[in-house]
């Protein structure tokens, strides 16, 4: 998250877009293209460090400028002094990367799958009892204050499990139980507090108890739509955390997808204390569907690349 | 709230050491039962956090921040998406969406959706969603190639775009 906190400044964002070509890269994924992981460990044989850093380099694999001196008009000026054979467009050939050579490190996305973005953020009650949105942010230990905005992550559905919410024949009040595998996933992995860091997650034996319901609300000749509630009790039997979910879900029936999935889960108590002010924070997750033709919403769960047991414990398989 | 199994690696912030206690918690946790990935390297100290505690605590007329200077220097101004395409969702302001002190397992199932756009992004409060990131790292550099432009890496021990 505090990462983020560079990008608080608009010019430097403008400065970015307009003279550099952005690349993100989460350095716990590999690639597996063999020219990719070449081209990572060129820059690193010449001090790129990939941990949490920010840097300029060129398209051949010429690292210009690191963060140490945090200042882009620098790392632009040394971009300037590089011969043009570096600099003028299209002179720069890149050479092919090779063949594709599957990772475990690599996960990608379930085929036809149904993928939902997922915000973390740390809510406060004011003097009223209503939950608000702070302005600011603490992070962690260190107490940093930065301005807020939610975490994310993603919610993967494989084509079995989002085919598996879809009623056959739904009628108005038909109640449909949404399936243990999928609510599982959504406790264990995303009712978790991401809000301030990473999150973690919760062991099988965490879950203490919970469902999630579907109940079919309106249906056309278009649309199917449901309205979701559910409820998950997480964590150590004697000091559980409640959380109450509450959501609409709605189906394209000529399409055959899912177009609207608007959930919210609510911690019923604080889940931490944010560490500036220590103010008992309660964590709100919003669940919302990848918006189409927009690639980056479709983010890799942090369960599946946290670890190399990350995708088996995520999808099950 | 008891502790999920928190990852062992320091690897979301770019100046704080998780170990297991990114945030701070009212009960104490488990021991964590899986095995974190190896040989990961520990993210360096850049000032940056203090930096940002600096800026706090700055007046209104410093100005000595260059123009754009890789530091974050708090938006006081009105949103103004740069990309508005990329903009996230709509841009009411965000009120509060629960009106009485209640538990939250007693609210409405209205109510509780009510908080959806209360803690999704608000328009302008994530200005690196404004910046259009490539991940492929081979479309990056073709198209700096073509463009003659250099490539801005932004890499994490996480998910610099999701969850980090």
């Amino acid at each position: 998250m505090e990462s983020r906190a560079l990008f608080f400044n608009r010019d430097v964002c403008a400065t970015i877009m307009k003279t550099c070509i952005p690349f993100a890269r989460n350095h716990l994924i590999k690639s597996s293209y063999p020219g990719d992981m070449a081209f990572l460990d060129n820059l690193a044989a010449q001090g790129a460090y990939f941990g949490n850093n920010m840097f300029l380099c060129t398209a051949g694999g010429k690292l210009v400028a690191g963060h140490q001196d945090r200042n882009l008009n620098g790392w632009l000026a040394n971009w300037s002094k590089l011969p043009m054979s570096d600099r003028q467009p299209g002179v720069a050939s890149i050479e092919d990367r090779g063949a594709r050579v599957p990772q475990v490190r690599d996960p990608q996305p379930p085929a036809d799958g149904m993928f939902v973005r997922t915000f973390m953020r740390a809510l406060d009650r004011n003097s009223q009892g209503q939950f608000v949105a702070p302005d600011k942010l603490s992070l962690g230990i260190s107490k940093t204050v930065i301005k807020a905005e939610p975490n994310r992550d993603g919610l993967w559905l494989t084509a079995d499990d989002w085919k598996s919410l879809v009623l056959a024949d739904p009628k108005v009040g038909d109640v449909h139980q949404v399936p243990a595998a999928i609510r599982q996933r959504i406790f264990r992995f995303h009712l978790v507090d991401g809000a301030c860091c990473l999150p973690g997650f919760w062991q099988p034996k965490q879950v203490q108890g919970g469902s999630i319901q579907m109940t079919v609300t309106e249906v056309t000749p278009a649309d199917v739509s449901m309205k979701i509630d559910g409820w998950a009790k997480l964590g150590a039997k004697d000091a559980p955390t409640e959380f109450t979910l509450a959501g609409a879900a709605g189906y394209d029936r000529a399409s055959n997808k899912f177009n609207r999935f608007d959930v919210v889960a609510l911690s019923a108590t604080p889940c931490h204390k944010d560490t500036a002010s220590g103010r008992p924070m309660y964590l709100g997750i919003a669940f919302q569907l990848a918006r189409p033709n927009v690639p980056l919403d479709i983010r890799t769960p942090f369960r599946i690349w946290y670890d190399d047991y990350g995708q088996r414990d995520y999808l099950g398989n | 709230m008891q502790k999920a199994i928190r990852p062992i690696v320091a690897a979301c912030c770019l100046a704080v050491s998780i170990g297991g206690a990114g945030c701070s918690r009212t009960t104490p946790s488990e021991p964590a039962v899986v095995e974190a990935p190896k040989k990961v390297k520990q993210p360096e100290r850049t000032g940056l956090a203090a930096a940002i505690e600096a800026l706090e605590r700055e007046s209104a007329d410093d100005k000595a921040a260059p123009s754009v200077a890789i530091e974050p220097v708090p938006q006081a101004a009105a949103p103004m998406a740069l990309n508005p395409k990329a903009v996230e969702g709509p841009s009411p302001a965000v009120t509060p969406a629960v009106a009485a002190v209640r538990s939250p397992s007693v609210y409405t199932a209205d109510e509780l959706l009510g908080l959806h756009e209360v803690i999704r992004p608000r328009p302008g409060e994530a200005l690196w969603a404004e910046i259009p990131w490539i991940t492929d790292l081979w479309e990056a550099r073709k198209k700096a190639a073509a463009e003659g432009k250099p490539i801005f890496v932004w890499s994490a021990m996480a998910d610099p775009i999701g969850c980090t």
